[in-house]
């Protein structure tokens, strides 16, 4: 019976690996960094909000066994296009933010279309393809607003072009600055629009999410008769979200450190709100017919094939809905930034995003939204937290700064390894058993041979 | 006209028009202006500098593994051989040819690694390849940080720690290729009254050793171990039934790669008269990748002709674009813009071309 316990408690180690390294990690470096808790908590629930969406965005395609899709930059870009739009409109506020999102959907639907169209040509090298397709990318999108934009594309606007005088001594406008800021109003636009204390945020969304909890908990009990333990492994999740909620209360309520660190932190609703939002548009799209499509091709393009699933167009569909879901996640991220850097701020977007959900515990053919959150915590504190650690330990931030590339590129090229190496020896194991079964049909027939001899 | 066509057939349609481009370009110096001399002897010096590493991509993909998206750990291996050349005041031809012998062990080891961790994902070997490389690359720059480099001259001024970005060769070996046996005509006196090539100049030396490479490279694929790689490479499971250990033949044909990008990132490195750290390295692999495909290789295919002549189109054509199209339309920065869509837009092309499950 111990041995049972045992055995499942390095099965568990095993399993979530990743995320307990980054732990220690990330732990290790706060310590080491010597920064106080108000800090650490505040950066950190700044730049979860605003990098959450992003990350959710690369969940489709890996349901859909496209691997980590790298092609994210590309709905970046349209989001970029949708905002630096509304400032040239100087249409502000919320509802140029809105208007930006349509604006990012329509050109993420075209831009998406195009990218599935390409990675069904390259079936099995999508990561690699969409990579290249970043850079190729990138190089376009500087074509466009560098060079086109004022001189081919009819555009003047001071405020934002760069300004140059022609042979003839007239000021003309063309390309992009490389730093364009938003109007007052746009800047914050969502994150301002609604902002709570931590302290007061707290209670009514540990009531709501226990609600929450309790509702799925009732309705696997009594509507599809599940038995208490089944229910409550099947919406573990929840359950334990909600305790480490409740406990987090209870603290902030009884130890005064804890209430202090807590003290000056604000919430932004409104982007809790979208993000949430996005996340049961994700998960509502699991559950659907074509989440079941998805689902399908992941695991098995010939099967899905053969059960009438139209395969390339649900890669299609996939890789459309990520770049939509990555464009809104970009639009987020820059409102929060206040600018946008015109030729920068898509740049690492996509290794950034895929390294956050690696760190979270997802693998190339697996992804929960459980982790990408476990993630985008978890990298997004030794995002900020290692320079800073770096600056104490050896007096030099730039040390830092390169151990936390080194973290982002090497737990992608770990993951990639560990899975394209499974793949192989599961592979090697098939072809061993396929030979050992034709040897014992060889000694069968022999047998029988010898036998009428 | 029967000769025209069966040289188009061989090239084909896409290689001539980029040939027929090139020839534009090259013509075009004239009228507008620019001075042929100089701008065709930079060329020259483009071709040899980047031809080393060309090779380096073409003998992976000849052994089976593909493009060799992990060429950045064979440069990091020229490099860190170069940083010690430089650190003990090595210089004149000697010190470079030392340069590249102290990298050699380095890249062998390193090579073998890697070949030992490609054999392990086939079929995935561009993406892990890939970000491994990336990985290796940002952990070389915290070693440039932290190994005990001292000669003032190479590290940072005021902490006196580290590697600096980019480090001189001006008082090591800056230029000896280029310089050896040069034809410099302003110095030679030669055709000076001509207006379009007084300032050429031929870098011997640099031209002659990317010649011995293709030459040796050329004789290497006529012997019997040339030929056992490029029959496993093109169809390694016929090659298994004749006796051949793929898996032995792509070590050897990854260690040989890494070796030869190490040499060759010190060619690079002699005629720019800089090393480079840090983040350099990085995105050092997809010209040289688009190099040998716009020469005509395919990710299963290649050979020492695509080498030469996608080095010499992809080279020209980026050394040629920048003044002429200044020249042209006067916009700045737009060549390296178009080498980026340029230089990713062939590899995606490429990639296009590799079926599902071609590895197998």
């Amino acid at each position: 019976m111990e041995n049972k316990k045992h055995n499942k408690a390095v099965e568990f180690l095993q399993d979530n690996m990743v995320p307990i390294l980054f732990t220690v990690l990330c732990l290790a470096s706060i310590k080491i960094s010597g920064q106080n808790a108000g800090y650490v908590i505040t950066e950190t629930i700044s730049r979860v909000g605003r990098n959450a969406i992003l990350i959710v965005s690369l969940i489709l395609p890996v349901l859909c066994g496209m691997g980590l899709n790298f092609s994210i930059v590309l709905g970046a870009m349209a989001g970029e296009v949708g905002l630096i739009l509304i400032t040239h409109w100087s249409f502000d506020g919320l509802k140029g933010i809105v208007l930006a999102a349509v604006i990012a959907t329509i050109l993420s639907v075209i831009l998406g279309t195009l990218t599935g169209i390409l990675f069904n040509k390259v079936k099995g090298q999508e990561m690699i393809t969409g990579m290249i397709l970043g850079f190729f990318a990138v190089g376009v999108y500087d074509l466009i607003f560098i060079f086109m934009v004022g001189s081919i594309i009819p555009m003047v606007n001071p405020e934002i072009m760069l300004n140059s005088q022609n042979e003839a001594g007239e000021t003309i406008y063309v390309g992009l600055r490389n730093t364009i800021d938003f109007h007052a109003e746009t800047k914050y636009a969502v994150d301002n629009a609604w902002k709570v204390m931590f302290v007061k945020f707290l209670p009514v969304f540990l009531a709501c999410f226990a609600a929450v909890t309790a509702v799925i908990l009732a309705w696997k009990l009594l509507k599809k008769k599940e038995s208490v333990k089944e229910a409550c492994l099947s919406s573990r999740g929840f359950i334990i979200t909600s305790i480490l909620l409740a406990v987090l209360q209870v603290l902030i309520k009884t130890v005064p450190a804890v209430t202090k660190a807590f003290f000056i932190v604000q919430v932004p609703v409104l982007t809790a709100i979208v993000i949430a939002a996005v996340c049961l548009l994700v998960v509502f799209i699991t559950r659907t017919k074509l989440g079941q499509d998805i689902r399908t091709v992941g695991m098995n393009m010939q099967v899905a094939s053969a059960a009438g699933i139209d395969v390339d167009r649900t890669r299609i569909v996939a890789t459309v809905l990520s770049t939509i879901i990555a464009s809104w996640g970009q639009i987020i991220f820059l409102q929060n930034i206040g600018n946008v850097q015109t030729f920068n701020s898509h740049e690492q977007v996509g290794t950034y995003a895929v390294a956050a959900l690696l760190v979270g515990g997802a693998s190339i053919d697996k992804a929960t939204m459980g982790q990408v959150f476990t993630g985008t915590v978890l990298f997004h504190i030794l995002f900020f937290m290692t320079p800073l650690a770096g600056k104490v330990l050896f007096n030099d931030p730039q040390l830092g700064e390169y151990f936390r590339v080194f973290l982002c590129y090497g737990i992608i090229a770990i993951s990639l390894f560990l899975y394209a190496w499974k793949k192989v020896v599961a592979e090697k194991r098939r072809m061993q058993k396929e030979y050992e079964e034709q040897l014992a049909q060889l000694d069968g027939k022999q047998g029988q041979t010898g036998m009428t001899i | 006209m029967n000769r025209l066509k069966q040289a188009v057939d061989y090239l084909g349609v896409s290689r001539t028009v980029v040939i027929g481009f090139l020839l534009v370009l090259i013509l075009s110096v004239f009228p507008l202006g620019i001075n042929p001399g100089m701008i065709y002897s930079d060329c020259l010096v483009r071709i040899g500098m980047n031809g080393f590493l060309v090779l380096a991509m073409m003998i992976s993909i000849v052994c089976g593994a593909g493009l060799n998206f992990g060429l950045p750990i064979g440069i990091l291996c020229g490099l860190f051989g170069g940083s010690i050349a430089v650190q003990f005041n090595w210089s004149g031809l000697a010190g470079f040819w030392g340069a590249c012998l102290v990298s050699v062990p380095f890249a062998i080891a390193a090579g073998w690694l890697y070949a030992l961790l490609l054999n392990n994902v086939k079929g995935s070997e561009m993406t892990v390849g890939n970000y491994m490389a990336f990985s290796i690359v940002s952990l070389m720059s915290i070693a440039w940080l932290v190994l005990p480099y001292s000669n003032p001259k190479i590290v940072w001024p005021i902490t006196g720690v580290g590697l600096r970005t980019t480090m001189t060769l001006e008082e090591n070996y800056d230029k000896v290729l280029d310089n050896f046996l040069k034809i410099d005509f302003r110095a030679m006196g030669i055709l000076q009254d001509n207006p379009y090539w007084k300032d050429f100049s031929l870098s011997t030396g640099l031209l002659l050793v990317f010649a011995a490479g293709c030459l040796l490279m050329w004789l290497f694929m006529k012997t019997r171990a040339g030929v056992i790689m490029r029959c496993s490479g093109v169809n390694p499971g016929f090659s298994r039934t004749l006796g051949v250990n793929n898996n032995r033949v792509r070590t050897i044909g990854i260690i040989a790669s890494t070796v030869i990008a190490a040499i060759g990132i010190n060619i690079y490195s002699q005629s720019y008269g800089f090393y480079q750290f840090y983040s350099a390295p990085l995105m050092m692999a997809f010209p040289a990748m688009a190099a040998i495909l716009i020469g005509g290789a395919t990710p299963r295919k290649a050979g020492v002709f695509n080498v030469v002549l996608g080095v010499i189109l992809f080279q020209s054509l980026l050394t040629l674009a920048t003044p002429v199209a200044n020249a042209v339309i006067n916009a700045g920065s737009i060549s390296e813009v178009v080498r980026i869509i340029v230089q990713n837009g062939i590899i995606l092309y490429a990639l296009t071309k590799i079926r599902a499950n071609g590895g197998k």
